[in-house]
C-alpha cells in the first residue's frame, strides 16, 4: 500500500471554498431569471426590450460626444468629436437611435448615415429643440441600457436591486467573479497560521488585493 | 441512496431539479406574458436561455474531453455567427473561460495534481496580463466603434486558425520533463509539491524551473484571454509544460486554477462597464458549472479521439466566418452568400469524417 502525500490545508480549503461558492453561483444563476419571469417589468431592465436589443447588436456602451457646433431645432446634420465611434446604418441591419441633451432639453432620434470625413452625422428627422454650445450639448448613441431603473449602466447594481430577478442573478454572477478574493484570503491565513509560509500568504494576498482593486474599478487604464 | 447525498451527485441533481422545474415554470408562463411593441416575447426568450444552457453544457463537455476551456470555443463561434456586440460576447466569453476553470479547482486541488503555489506565482502575472488586455479591449470599443467590431473578427479568426494548427500538428508537449537544472529564483521558491498518479500508481516527484521566463510567457497569455475574453489553456499549458518543465498532467490542472483564478481579476472591467449582462450571460454559467463537474466525474475516463477533430473542424469554419465577417465589416468584400457558407461547412465536415476514420494524410492522422 502506497502512502499518499498531504495535500496542503491551505490548497484543500482553497479548493473546497472555490468549488461551493461556484456551485451556489450557479444555483443563482438558475433561480434569478425565474424570478426575473414572475414580473417582467419589476426587473432593472425589462428583459422583452434587453434581449431584442442584445440581439439586435445594441453596445453595452456609448462615450458620449461633445456637439462641435450649435444645433436648432428643424436641423439634421450635426457635427460631432468623431462620426467614426457611431454604428454606420449602412452597415448594419438594423436602426440605430441616438440621444442628444443639454442642461435643458433631450429627444431621441433615428440615425440615417455618418460621414467620417467632415465627422457629421445625418438624422432621418429633424431636431424638436435647440442645443447650444454653452449649455454642452451631447450627442450619444442609445445602448442596451438605456431605460434601466435609476440610470443603472451595469456593475455593481445588485447591491440596491437585490430582490429582482437580473438583480439576483448579477448577485450570483459578481459572487463567482470575486470567490478568488475569499479563497485566496482564507489560504492566505494558513499560510501563516498553519504553515509559516509567509512568502506565499504575501502571494495570495497579493492577488486578493488585484482582484479587489479590479472590482472596485479603482484602477482604471481609460 | 447514500450515493445521492454525497458529493458530487448532490449538488448535480440539486441543480438538474432546479433547471427542470424552473425551465418549465418559465416556458408555462410565456404565453400568458404580453409582448410590448419593439421587444422579444416571453416565449423566444425562454427558448434562447433554455438554447443557451443546453449550448453551455455540451462546450463544457467537449471542453473537459479534449482538454481546454470552455471560452475558446464560445467566444469565436458568437462572434462569428450572432450580431450580438463583441464586448458582450467577450465579457460573456470571459466568464465562460472562468466558471470552466473554477468548478475544475476544487477537484484537482483536493487530489493534489494541481499545485496552489504554482497558481499563485503564476496568476500573478497572468492576472495583470488578462487585467491590461480587458481593458485595452474596453478602450478599443471606446474609440474604434463599428471598426473596432469588424478588426476584433478579423484578428481573433487569425488567431482561431493558429489554435486550430496547433491542434492538428499538436506542438512538442513532454508528458514528463526532464529538467536538467534549476535555476536560484526557482529552486528558493520551493514549488514542487509530489502528488499521487493514478494511472502509474505511484507517487511523482516533479521540478519546475525557469520560473521568472514562465511568469513572462504566462502574462503574454493573460494579455490575449482578458482582450479576446476567451481564456488561455490552449496556450497557458505548453507555456508551463515547455517553459517551466512542468509535467503535462499538472500543468493541464492548473491552467484551469489559473484561468479561475486569473480571470477574477480580468473580468471586473466588463462588468464594471455593463459588458456582463446578467440573464444573457446566466445559462451560460450554469451550463459550465454543470457539464463541468458532469464532464470531469463521468467522462473523463473516455478516450474521445474524433472529439479533438470535431475540435479542430469546429475551429476552422469558425475562424473562416469570423475572417469573412470581419472583412465584409470593413467593407472589403460582400456579405458571404450562404451557399458559400454551405459548401465550406460541408467541406469541413468532410475532412473531419476522413480524419476520424484515419483517411487524411499523414500530418493530420499523426496528432490522433
Amino acid at each position: 500500500m502506497i502512502d499518499r502525500p498531504t495535500v496542503p490545508l491551505s490548497q484543500r480549503v482553497f479548493g473546497e471554498i472555490v468549488y461551493w461558492v461556484t456551485v451556489a453561483c450557479a444555483i443563482l444563476c438558475i433561480l434569478g431569471p425565474v424570478v426575473a419571469f414572475t414580473d417582467m417589468d419589476k426587473n432593472v431592465i425589462n428583459p422583452h426590450y434587453l434581449m431584442e436589443n442584445i440581439f439586435d447588436g445594441m453596445a453595452p456602451d456609448f462615450e458620449e460626444q461633445e456637439l462641435q457646433s450649435m444645433a436648432s431645432a428643424g436641423q439634421n446634420v450635426l457635427t460631432v468629436e468623431d462620426a467614426d465611434k457611431f454604428s454606420d446604418p449602412e452597415d448594419v441591419d438594423r436602426e440605430i437611435k441616438i440621444r442628444i441633451s443639454d442642461a435643458n432639453s433631450s429627444e431621441e432620434l433615428i440615425l440615417e448615415s455618418i460621414d467620417t470625413d467632415t465627422d457629421t452625422i445625418t438624422l432621418a428627422t429633424a431636431l424638436s429643440n435647440s442645443y447650444s454650445l454653452d449649455e454642452e450639448a451631447e450627442v450619444a448613441e442609445v445602448t442596451i441600457w438605456e431605460g434601466a431603473k435609476d440610470d443603472v449602466k451595469g456593475g455593481h447594481f445588485w447591491m440596491d436591486h437585490i430582490t429582482t430577478g437580473d438583480g439576483l442573478t448579477q448577485f450570483g454572477l459578481a459572487l463567482g467573479c470575486g470567490v478568488g478574493f475569499f479563497a485566496m484570503i482564507a489560504a492566505g491565513l494558513i499560510f501563516i497560521i498553519r504553515e509559516k509560509s509567509f512568502g506565499w500568504a504575501l502571494g495570495s494576498f497579493w492577488i486578493a488585493f488585484m482582484i479587489a482593486v479590479s472590482a472596485t474599478g479603482v484602477i482604471a487604464l481609460h | 441512496m447514500g450515493k445521492l447525498l454525497k458529493s458530487p451527485v448532490l449538488e448535480i441533481l440539486l441543480m438538474l431539479i432546479l433547471i427542470v422545474v424552473g425551465y418549465i415554470a418559465m416556458g408555462l408562463a410565456a404565453p400568458g406574458i404580453d409582448t410590448p411593441d419593439d421587444g422579444m416575447s416571453a416565449g423566444s426568450i425562454t427558448l434562447i436561455l433554455v438554447g443557451f444552457f443546453l449550448l453551455s453544457f455540451v462546450i463544457a463537455l467537449i471542453a473537459v474531453i479534449a482538454g481546454i476551456g470552455g471560452g475558446v470555443i464560445f467566444t469565436p463561434i458568437m462572434l462569428a455567427f450572432t450580431d450580438v456586440n463583441s464586448l458582450i460576447v467577450r465579457a460573456t466569453g470571459l466568464i465562460v473561460a472562468m466558471f470552466s476553470g473554477l468548478v475544475s479547482t476544487g477537484p484537482f486541488m483536493k487530489r493534489g495534481l494541481a499545485n496552489l503555489k504554482l497558481c499563485i506565482l503564476l496568476a500573478t502575472s497572468y492576472g495583470i496580463g488578462a487585467f491590461l488586455g480587458a481593458t485595452g479591449a474596453i478602450m478599443m470599443a471606446d474609440s474604434m466603434g463599428e471598426s473596432g467590431e469588424a478588426v476584433i473578427r478579423l484578428a481573433l479568426g487569425f488567431i482561431v486558425i493558429c489554435i486550430a494548427g496547433y491542434f492538428v500538428w499538436g506542438g512538442t508537449k513532454m508528458e514528463w520533463p526532464e529538467i536538467k537544472k534549476v535555476d536560484n529564483f526557482t529552486r528558493k521558491l520551493g514549488i514542487p509539491m509530489p502528488y499521487y498518479e493514478e494511472s502509474m500508481g505511484k507517487v511523482v516527484n516533479y521540478e519546475v524551473t525557469r520560473a521568472a521566463a514562465g511568469m513572462g510567457a504566462i502574462m503574454f497569455v493573460g494579455i490575449l484571454s482578458g482582450f479576446f475574453g476567451m481564456g488561455g489553456g490552449w496556450a497557458a499549458v505548453p507555456a508551463m509544460n515547455m517553459v517551466m518543465g512542468v509535467p503535462l498532467k499538472v500543468a493541464a490542472a492548473c491552467s484551469g486554477v489559473l484561468l479561475g483564478m486569473g480571470d477574477c481579476i480580468a473580468v471586473w472591467p466588463y462588468l464594471l462597464k455593463g459588458a456582463v449582462i446578467a440573464l444573457f450571460a446566466a445559462p451560460w454559467l450554469v451550463g459550465q458549472v454543470l457539464g463541468g463537474i458532469t464532464g470531469a466525474h463521468l467522462l473523463i475516463k473516455i478516450k474521445a479521439g474524433f472529439v479533438r477533430f470535431i475540435l479542430i473542424g469546429l475551429l476552422f469554419f469558425t475562424s473562416f466566418a469570423l475572417i469573412t465577417k470581419g472583412l465584409y465589416k470593413l467593407d472589403v468584400i460582400d456579405e458571404v452568400p450562404i451557399v458559400v457558407n454551405g459548401v465550406v461547412f460541408l467541406a469541413i465536415i468532410v475532412c473531419v469524417v476522413l480524419a476520424i476514420t484515419g483517411k487524411l494524410p499523414n500530418p493530420l492522422r499523426r496528432s490522433s
